[in-house]
């Protein structure tokens, strides 16, 4: 039975059942709720059952992070049998979360972590459905179909969408190692979010036919898991983080503390989607450090959040030229500043500005731009920053100095 | 009995003077607010440029129009007011440029009629009222490693 999908845009309701799959989908992404630990082991050994694969073992981990680092310490103590137990948990004691939930069996029979059982469940799982619909008839108009769902969504909910994809890909920086698998889950969990969404809104039959029943056991760990390794005879789940904080556009950013942070205290800090140290966000750095940092994104970082008022202080700072005062603004002036060599690619000079009016709490807020290099005169640099050169209206110091009111 | 109920009242009830904001000038010439600046397109410069343009600009719907959101949350909005129209630039009205800088920054073309005035609002910054004539709106840029346009 081969499936076809409508060759049309989708109607009015289907694109209210995506909103709701999306939103759906976006929660769980972002939840910051324990895992539901027996739900979650029963999705797993169902799915395990219907692949024959045995019971597995399964091994809960407060983080990704920890996870990997479990994975790691049980694969030395599966297989290197000469060492002693006590030998490695005195040197490794994390490996004690891990043996707790191991059963009692003998250390020869444990069972090893396979790299590449997650790829065999993907095309497991693709064949069943193209053997029992045809395989050519699921994919392209699968992919035609979702890809155009897809835009849908992303034109309705913006940059919402991208949370998902941006959230698994700080997981990654997060649980760097290569030894694991973890893209493939990755890819695996989007293209069932991106199935689930597609079927459940374009069919008004229930989705579980015509797919295969184990799409559905997917999807059902999926939700019940934050990130998971399977192996052919043992499981290691993560559990979600108790901090996830995000800006309005959605990127991982937080100014007082951590970003995501799991249980156990690892976690990610991050200035607006840029992943930072600790130090930069509790505002212990130096200029001297920013200058040190390899990372010109970081270096911004840093910046937007001491602020340049700070950096020139700081840094101390000579003014290229004497300050003028600030057109429309009474009372205040500018002032040009060179700025150090390696804090941009390129050397920029940085105009500061101070507000008209003062904030509640007295003080006036001082912001700086840059320019390039070549401005000579503030002046020139405030023209510089209202200057559109694909526009034919022009800016120049001439005409900005004519500046009647700033607010 | 008297002299303390005079002294509640007193207490209770201090005379406060009413507090006076300088009031909003409406202005023809070139004006700021906040990271946009708005530019008087003044009579003779490239009139033959804009004429599409300008008529194209519609009549603002009921509840404004954004000109720009800030990375806070803070929205530049035009208030829907008879006689202002606004159009904002697509990006291939100025694509007979012969290079394009990373990111235009002029967001659009606004034309108050005589007699009316038009209203940028903001909630940090404060309204700005425009006097009649064309104008730009423009939004500034920055230079870091390549030109950018600002946010707020």
């Amino acid at each position: 039975m081969a499936i076809s999908f409508p060759n049309r845009k989708p109607t009015p309701s289907e694109l209210e059942r995506l909103r709701r799959n999306c939103r759906e989908l976006i929660d769980l992404s972002m939840s910051t709720d324990r895992c539901d630990r027996p739900a979650a082991e029963k999705a797993i050994r169902e799915l395990y059952r219907a692949y024959s694969y045995g019971d597995p073992i399964i091994v809960w981990c407060a983080s990704p992070q920890a996870a990997v680092r479990s994975m790691q310490l049980y694969t030395r103590y599966a297989t290197k049998r000469f060492i002693s137990t006590r030998l490695l948990t005195r040197a490794h004691p994390e490996l004690n979360s891990v043996l707790k939930q191991l059963p009692k069996m003998r250390r020869a029979n444990l069972p090893l972590l396979e790299g590449n059982t997650t790829v065999a469940f993907r095309s497991d799982v693709i064949n069943l459905a193209a053997n029992r619909v045809g395989y050519q008839s699921l994919r392209d108009p699968f992919e035609q179909a979702t890809s155009d769902l897809y835009a849908h969504a992303i034109s309705e909910f913006g940059s919402k969408i991208d949370i998902i994809s941006a959230y698994r890909r700080t997981l990654y920086q997060f649980v760097y190692n290569p030894d694991f698998p973890h893209m493939i889950i990755d890819m695996h969990a989007l293209w069932d979010s991106w199935l689930r969404i597609a079927v459940s809104t374009v069919w008004t039959q229930p989705y579980t036919s015509p797919l295969p029943q184990e799409a559905d056991l997917f999807s059902n760990v999926y939700r019940s898991v934050h990130t998971w390794w399977p192996s052919r005879g043992i499981v290691f789940v993560s559990d979600r983080p108790t901090v996830f904080n995000l800006d309005a556009q959605h990127r991982l950013h937080c100014e007082d503390g951590a970003a995501l942070e799991y249980s156990d205290g690892t976690g990610i800090w991050s200035w607006h989607g840029q992943s930072v140290p600790k130090k930069l966000i509790l505002g212990l750095w130096t200029p001297q450090d920013i200058l040190r940092t390899q990372n010109v994104e970081v270096r911004r970082c840093a910046i937007e959040r001491m602020g340049w008022e700070w950096f020139i202080r700081e840094a101390n700072l000579a003014p290229i030229g004497p300050s003028m005062p600030d057109p429309g603004n009474p009372g205040q002036v500018i002032t040009l500043y060179q700025a150090p060599a390696n804090l941009y690619r390129s050397p920029v000079r940085l105009l500061v500005c101070t507000n008209g009016t003062v904030e509640r709490d007295g003080t006036r807020r001082t912001f700086g731009l840059t320019v390039p290099g070549w401005i000579l005169t503030p002046l020139e640099a405030a023209a510089w920053i209202h200057h559109d050169p694909t526009h034919p209206l022009a800016m120049n110091d001439r005409i900005y100095a004519k500046l009647q009111r700033r607010c | 009995m008297d002299a303390l109920t005079n002294v509640d009242e007193q207490v209770l009830a201090p005379k406060t003077e009413p507090v006076v904001l300088p009031a909003t000038p409406v202005i023809t010439g070139l004006q700021a607010q906040g990271d946009l600046i708005i530019i008087p397109w003044d009579a003779v410069i490239m009139r033959h440029v804009d004429k599409e343009h300008v008529a194209r600009a519609e009549q603002i719907p009921a509840g404004g129009v954004v000109v720009l959101t800030g990375n806070n949350g803070h929205d530049h909005t035009l208030a829907p007011v008879p006689g202002v129209r606004w159009y904002r630039y697509r990006s291939n009205d100025f694509s007979s440029s012969s290079w394009r800088s990373p990111t235009p920054t002029t967001l659009g073309i606004l034309v108050v009629d005589e007699g009316s005035v038009g209203v940028l609002g903001h909630i940090e910054h404060g309204d700005s009222y425009i006097g009649p004539g064309r104008y730009v709106i423009r939004r500034q840029r920055e230079q870091a490693d390549e030109i950018r346009a600002v946010a707020d």
